[in-house]
């Protein structure tokens, strides 16, 4: 079955394999599983799976360094896994490239979520280019980028041109977390980088225009410590 | 009180012989490898000494100490009875003094046996070695040249004019006595009346003066022949000479009274100012507070700028350093200064300007050292001129004082640590009691459930397959909630530096927290009110997201289904406000005090499936108080409760946020 997608599972701990592997290998994915960084980079290089699922705390190396490692060479996606008070880590992994995070402990149904927001982004990085993608669709959110406009419900929201450069980005990569790096360095440039409270502040005021509820989003999702996502539905 | 070695006596004044002296003493004891020490009689009635003397008396007196001697002064009347004095109370037997073959002074003084002659008169059982001096005539020269202009202070001509117009306001009144028939004996006495008056204002050399021109005025106004310096009546040699002596003795002895007096002042302000220093260090508290006082009182005594040095918190090896007096006290941020108070406090020695070590630097620093501990160093700004021996022996007791308060503070630190300490065993311990009884109830939950599934895999049916997993699940849910709160209680317990505050959005906070626990509260009604603006609060919203997750997680937990939870929030000038109201029974009005303690649960609650450790609202405080806010409790008006938090604001860096992001 050579169309079977692979997925390297890098995690030192053997239940989490075990379960990881139990539900990964009934959606139909194939596994290959190592439980050390150097393990990693060494599979990576022999197998080149399609995505990898990489725990941060590994005993040998930085999950960190072995992300900043692969990406030198591998584009594919990466999910990280790990614990609750690890925010800085996360947020340095995701910075370094990584696609996606999961906090565990972390049910199934997120995992598979996760997994299939990071293959559908893979697949239109390659497949399409993003130059001929006219339109970008969310629920009931229109973002048409030939005429610049945002719709929802087939109401025109007005947005200022910075806050739709941040919807469009957020759009692109619809269904994962973007960090405040990454963010405020794509739209507003390198040179903004540390304003986070500026980009919180914008993100509010979006609020207000794209929800019904800011309260209670519906698109515009808030990663605490970490950045803003987009749902994908 | 008999030491082993044996001690020399070296007997130092303001006289050039004495520098002679100093070395002699020095070398002799280095010889006999014995202590010295230099011993400065300050003379009771001494007239007032010159600039000039008293420069050179420090100066020797910090030769004898860079020498190795321990500088003692001592006050007296006669130099060889305190020399004799101190000799005998420390049971010292050699004694170097210099000797002057004559002296400007010594006709005035009081005493006008040698010091020397007077000493060998006075002891058989001492050791006096004499060191002659050879420099004196060319040294004599030297002062009778610069006397004259040292002398002449403002002060002077000023009272010199003063007491010119008593002369003359004497010879008037006089004059007057004289014409209205008055006998001789109160013109006289109107003289010497004046003299003592001019004496008060001038001082000695002045009342001198007025002595002897008293004595020729009355010759010349009103002895006969009037207006001529003869005299007829051979009665007058008897009167004159006495005349003199009185006016002489009595001015002589007005000086010294209030030479004495301004002395006294000056000593009993000092008095006082170390007094009044000792006071406040004991009344403040807090190291940084008793550093400040301490360098501000002694800029009081003795108009300098000073840095202490205290040993850095985390750190046996770095000193941080707290400066006083503006802009000079930044003099010795050199780092030649602060090499020099790291190598005093690692050499218990003084250093810096007026000592032998690191003579270079501006300051002078001393040890502070309380029961044999050093606990920091001071240091005074010695750039303009070094300080004089009354101004150090000043120094020296404003650092005692200060070695004494910051030792109390090190012993008031160290027991609130301990106290800390045990509270904090007190809490691990109660912690993990509660945490293995709390524990074992999910665990059994899971074990039982998993065993079950495994073992009678095939004898249970789907539903009740069902119920066991979801069982499981739950437990783990319950599992998870609380190893987030032990989490969180790490955090703020490792103190400040762990909470980290940013400006967040209150209501992306909010959001996610709604989010986490809607699978938890479906069957409640969650509703959100919010200002229409953003809402910006300075907060760890890792922490803050565990406090609202825990107070509406309570509020899930304690009310029925189907209740209404309003999560508000709001903000005035100093303060963002988040409250969690509830319609549930409420809080027992007993309950309300103690919902925010440790292990504090109320306990009618048993029909609600889950238990509590007791923990989640302390948490909550200790959370909140990290972000120097408030937690409270109230009843809701329909009944129910209403929890607020308020978080303080920065409030300027919030305002402009605002504005920034405004396009």
């Amino acid at each position: 079955m050579k169309n079977k997608l692979l997925i390297l599972v890098v995690e030192d701990d053997p239940p989490i394999r075990k379960f990881l592997r139990a539900s990964l290998q009934t959606q139909g994915y194939r596994i290959l599983e190592v439980d050390k960084g150097r393990d990693a980079l060494s599979q990576t290089a022999s197998h080149v799976p399609d995505m990898i699922i990489l725990d941060l705390g590994l005993p040998d190396m930085d999950g960190l360094n072995v992300i900043q490692d692969l990406r030198q060479w591998y584009s594919a996606p990466i999910i990280v896994v790990s614990a609750r008070g690890q925010e800085r880590a996360k947020v340095e992994a995701l910075d370094a490239g990584a696609d996606d995070y999961l906090t565990k402990p972390f049910g199934v149904g997120e995992l598979l979520a996760r997994i299939r927001v990071a293959f559908r982004h893979s697949v239109t990085a390659h497949n399409s280019d993003n130059s001929q993608v006219s339109e970008l669709n969310i629920g009931s959110m229109r973002v048409n980028l030939s005429n610049r406009e945002v719709t929802i419900d087939g109401k025109k929201v007005h947005l200022t041109p910075t806050e739709y450069r941040l919807v469009v980005l957020l759009a692109k990569n619809a269904g994962k977390v973007l960090t405040h790096k990454i963010l405020l360095r794509d739209v507003w440039g390198p040179g903004s980088i540390t304003e986070t409270q500026y980009l919180r502040v914008f993100m509010a005021n979006l609020r207000r225009k794209l929800e019904v509820d800011p309260a209670q989003p519906r698109y515009l999702m808030t990663e605490i410590g970490v950045g803003y996502r987009l749902v994908d539905e | 009180m008999i030491s082993g070695k044996e001690r020399l006596l070296v007997c130092v004044g303001s006289a050039p012989t004495s520098e002679r002296v100093i070395m002699t003493g020095a070398s002799m004891a280095k010889a006999l490898s014995a202590d010295w020490v230099a011993l400065h009689v300050e003379q009771t009635g001494n007239p007032q000494t010159t600039m000039m003397e008293d420069g050179r008396l420090r100066q020797h007196l910090l030769l004898a100490e860079d020498l190795g001697a321990d500088v003692e002064v001592v006050k007296g009347k006669t130099i060889a009875e305190e020399i004799i004095r101190y000799a005998q109370e420390k049971n010292i037997n050699r004694i170097v003094i210099g000797r002057r073959q004559y002296g400007r002074e010594s006709f005035l003084r009081v005493s006008p046996e040698d010091t020397v002659d007077r000493l060998l008169a006075c002891t058989l059982f001492l050791d006096i070695y004499v060191v002659p001096d050879d420099r004196e005539n060319f040294e004599n020269i030297e002062q009778r040249v610069t006397k004259p202009i040292s002398q002449l202070r403002p002060a002077t001509i000023r009272s010199s004019l003063l007491g010119l117009l008593i002369m003359a306001a004497v010879n008037i009144l006089g004059l007057v006595f004289y014409a209205t028939g008055f006998s001789e004996a109160n013109i006289i006495m109107i003289f010497i009346l004046g003299v003592l008056l001019i004496s008060v204002i001038g001082g000695r050399w002045l009342g001198l003066a007025a002595s002897a021109i008293s004595v020729l005025a009355f010759n010349f106004l009103f002895t006969d022949p009037r207006f001529t310096l003869d005299v007829n009546d051979r009665q007058y040699l008897i009167t004159f000479p006495v005349m003199l002596v009185v006016a002489l003795v009595s001015s002589e002895l007005t000086a010294r009274v209030k030479h004495e007096a301004s002395q006294s002042a000056i000593r009993e302000q000092r008095t006082a100012i170390l007094y009044q220093a000792s006071q406040r260090l004991l009344r403040a508290t807090g190291q940084s507070s008793v550093v400040t006082t301490a360098l501000e009182h002694l800029r009081g005594l003795v108009h300098r700028s000073a840095v202490c040095y205290l040993p850095a918190v985390h750190s046996d090896k770095d000193l941080h350093r707290i400066g006083f007096g503006g802009d000079e006290a930044e003099l010795l941020i050199d780092p030649s200064e602060v090499d020099t108070a790291h190598w005093v406090f690692k050499n218990l020695q003084p250093a810096g300007r007026g000592t032998n070590n690191s003579t270079h630097v501006a300051g002078y620093y001393i040890p502070l050292i309380s029961q044999e501990k050093v606990l920091g160093v001071l240091g005074v700004n010695c750039e303009s001129e070094p300080l004089d021996r009354e101004q150090r022996s000043l120094v020296e007791s404003v650092a005692a004082q200060l070695a004494l308060a910051l030792d109390r503070e090190r012993l008031t630190r160290e027991q609130e640590t301990m106290r800390v300490e045990m509270e904090r065993e007190k809490l691990q311990s109660n912690l993990l009691r509660s945490m293995s009884h709390d524990l074992r109830t999910p665990l059994t939950a899971i074990s039982g459930a998993g065993s079950t599934l495994l073992e009678s895999e095939t004898k249970i049916g789907s539903k009740t397959r069902k119920e066991l997993l979801k069982g499981i699940l739950n437990e783990t849910d319950w599992l998870t909630r609380l190893v987030e709160n032990l989490l969180s209680l790490t955090r703020v317990e490792g103190g400040s530096l762990s909470v980290q505050r940013e400006w967040e959005v209150v209501e992306e906070v909010i959001a996610s927290v709604v989010g986490r626990l809607r699978n938890r509260s479906s069957e409640h009604k969650i509703r959100i009110d919010l200002p229409q603006e953003p809402l910006l609060a300075f907060m760890d919203a890792s922490l803050i997201q565990q406090v609202l997750t825990n107070i509406i997680d309570n509020a899930v937990t304690y009310t029925v289904k189907g209740s209404q939870i309003v999560v508000r929030a709001s903000n005035d000038d100093k303060a963002v406000f988040i409250e969690v109201e509830d319609n549930g029974p409420g809080i027992p009005k007993e309950a309300k005090n103690r919902v925010f303690e440790r292990f504090f649960t109320v306990g009618a609650h048993r029909e609600v499936d889950r238990r509590g450790m007791g923990l989640g609202l302390a948490i909550c405080k200790s959370i909140v108080e990290a972000h120097n806010g408030k937690i409270s409790v109230r009843d809701a008006p329909g009944g129910g409760s209403i929890f607020r938090i308020l978080l303080p604001s920065p409030e300027t860096q919030l305002r402009n946020s605002v504005a920034l992001a405004v396009e």
